[in-house]
């Protein structure tokens, strides 16, 4: 019975991404958690790729979202000190692993919903690393319990983006904005935030995340979570055949067919997401709760696409020949892939390390 | 049996409870700290065919799980 609630809740979602494909949003990246979170890390300057600079506020939305809807229904608990640190270097390699792949496990649903065969590639890897996170859960696997702080450590995050967003709209000159790519094609900004407001309540009543639906299926024969997940791609499914956008190919828009890197970019987030105990978009969702240890967790996932970008990390996407261009496989560079190998070996670290008790687990 | 599991991440409080339920299967005693925990081990208690009862506890909640 609550399946079929959160089936349809995740149908309202993907009905809410159809409708910021809709309005502007880039077709297959209508909310990716990953690339808006590389848009803004952008937009502050934190990294120089020029067609990824915006500040999405769908981010802001989820964060205010979840925040509203704790403070109304008393949920809101100012949390910290769950190993921070460690969250903040997992929130890193979490958003390296998805701009290896490119795009988050949410954008890896839309574009199968898309047709796109490399993202039901990229799924082995996404499952592949969830199912290595619940092998060190079953270990005993722990960060540690978080303890509750004073209120104002939670809000802090929430308050910032909320200035930050109202600073991109009046002074607008302090903040870089891409002129031509992916950065640049966008819903107009007030529906962008009400979506990500309307996202961010259902995220937070329903406890959507994207990792913690495969989890509950391998874990506890669970199938709640994922029924949201499969509600989302229903949705996107549907609008993507009414528009004629749904296409049986290797690679959509921003977006490549290196098989293996498509793989292992999804297994780092899958694992990372395990090991955090939330996807990208559940990280946001428990920021707006007030989770100190989440919000540090976005703030390595901003340095980590800053990273991604400045040290060449993040895959390029793939392009068919043109007329006057000659086809370009993209996927990720040499230093990508050392990166993801990297980003696999400190994972497997917090695992053995995660499972050793200590005073606070 | 009673159980703390206040502050810990997701799934850690289910697999807590599981495994306490598997020691003590006639009663066991949750407190938690997040809303979302209460709804996860709520779900999976009844699930298993367990009343559930929930009390507010200061800022905690307390879940008493029963055959």
């Amino acid at each position: 019975m609550r399946s079929r609630k959160l089936l349809l809740w995740g149908i309202v979602t993907g009905l809410i991404a159809a409708a910021l494909a809709y309005f502007g949003n880039p077709k297959n990246m209508a909310i990716c958690i990953a690339c808006f979170v590389r848009d803004i890390s952008g937009s502050l300057k934190f990294h120089q790729a020029a067609v990824v600079q915006y500040f999405r506020p769908e981010i802001v939305g989820f964060i205010l979202g979840a925040f509203i809807l704790a403070l109304v229904k008393n949920e809101f608990r100012s949390t910290a000190g769950s190993s921070p640190m460690i969250r903040f270097f997992l929130g890193m390699a979490m958003m390296i692993g998805a701009l290896v792949f490119l795009g988050c496990p949410t954008r890896m649903v839309l574009r199968m919903a898309s047709g796109e065969i490399s993202a039901y590639i990229g799924l082995i890897g996404f499952v592949g690393g969830v199912a290595t996170g619940i092998f060190f859960l079953k270990k005993g696997y722990s960060l540690g319990r978080s303890q509750v702080t004073k209120k104002a450590s939670g809000m802090i995050l929430p308050v910032v983006f909320v200035l930050l967003f109202i600073a991109t709209l009046v002074v607008p000159g302090k903040f870089a904005f891409s002129e031509s790519g992916p950065g640049s094609i966008h819903a107009p900004w007030l529906i962008s935030l009400a979506a990500g407001v309307a996202v961010g309540m259902i995220a937070q009543h329903t406890r959507m995340c994207f990792a913690g639906g495969v989890r509950d299926v391998i874990l506890i024969r669970n199938f709640e979570l994922f029924s949201i997940l499969v509600g989302i791609f229903a949705s996107m499914t549907v609008y993507n055949l009414i528009k004629g956008d749904f296409n049986l190919t290797m690679f959509g828009p921003v977006a490549h067919a290196q098989h293996l890197w498509n793989i292992l970019g999804l297994y780092v987030v899958g694992f990372s997401a395990i090991l955090l105990g939330g996807c990208p978009l559940r990280q946001l969702i428990l920021t707006g709760q007030g989770s100190s240890d989440a919000a540090v967790t976005v703030l390595g996932m901003l340095i980590g696409a800053a990273v991604a970008h400045n040290f060449g990390f993040a895959a390029a996407p793939a392009a068919a020949a043109t007329a006057d261009a000659a086809a370009v496989a993209g996927g990720p560079s040499t230093a990508g892939m050392i990166a993801v190998v990297v980003c696999i070996a400190f994972l497997f670290g917090v695992g053995f390390y995660g499972t050793k008790k200590e005073a606070n687990s | 049996m009673e159980v703390d599991v206040r502050g810990l991440s997701c799934p850690e409080p289910v697999m807590q409870v599981a495994a306490a339920l598997k020691e003590s299967p006639e009663k066991v005693v949750v407190i938690l700290s997040e809303a979302h925990s209460v709804a996860n081990v709520k779900n999976y208690a009844l699930e298993h065919g367990y009343r559930v009862s929930q009390e507010a506890k200061g800022f905690d909640y307390l879940l008493t799980l029963e055959k």
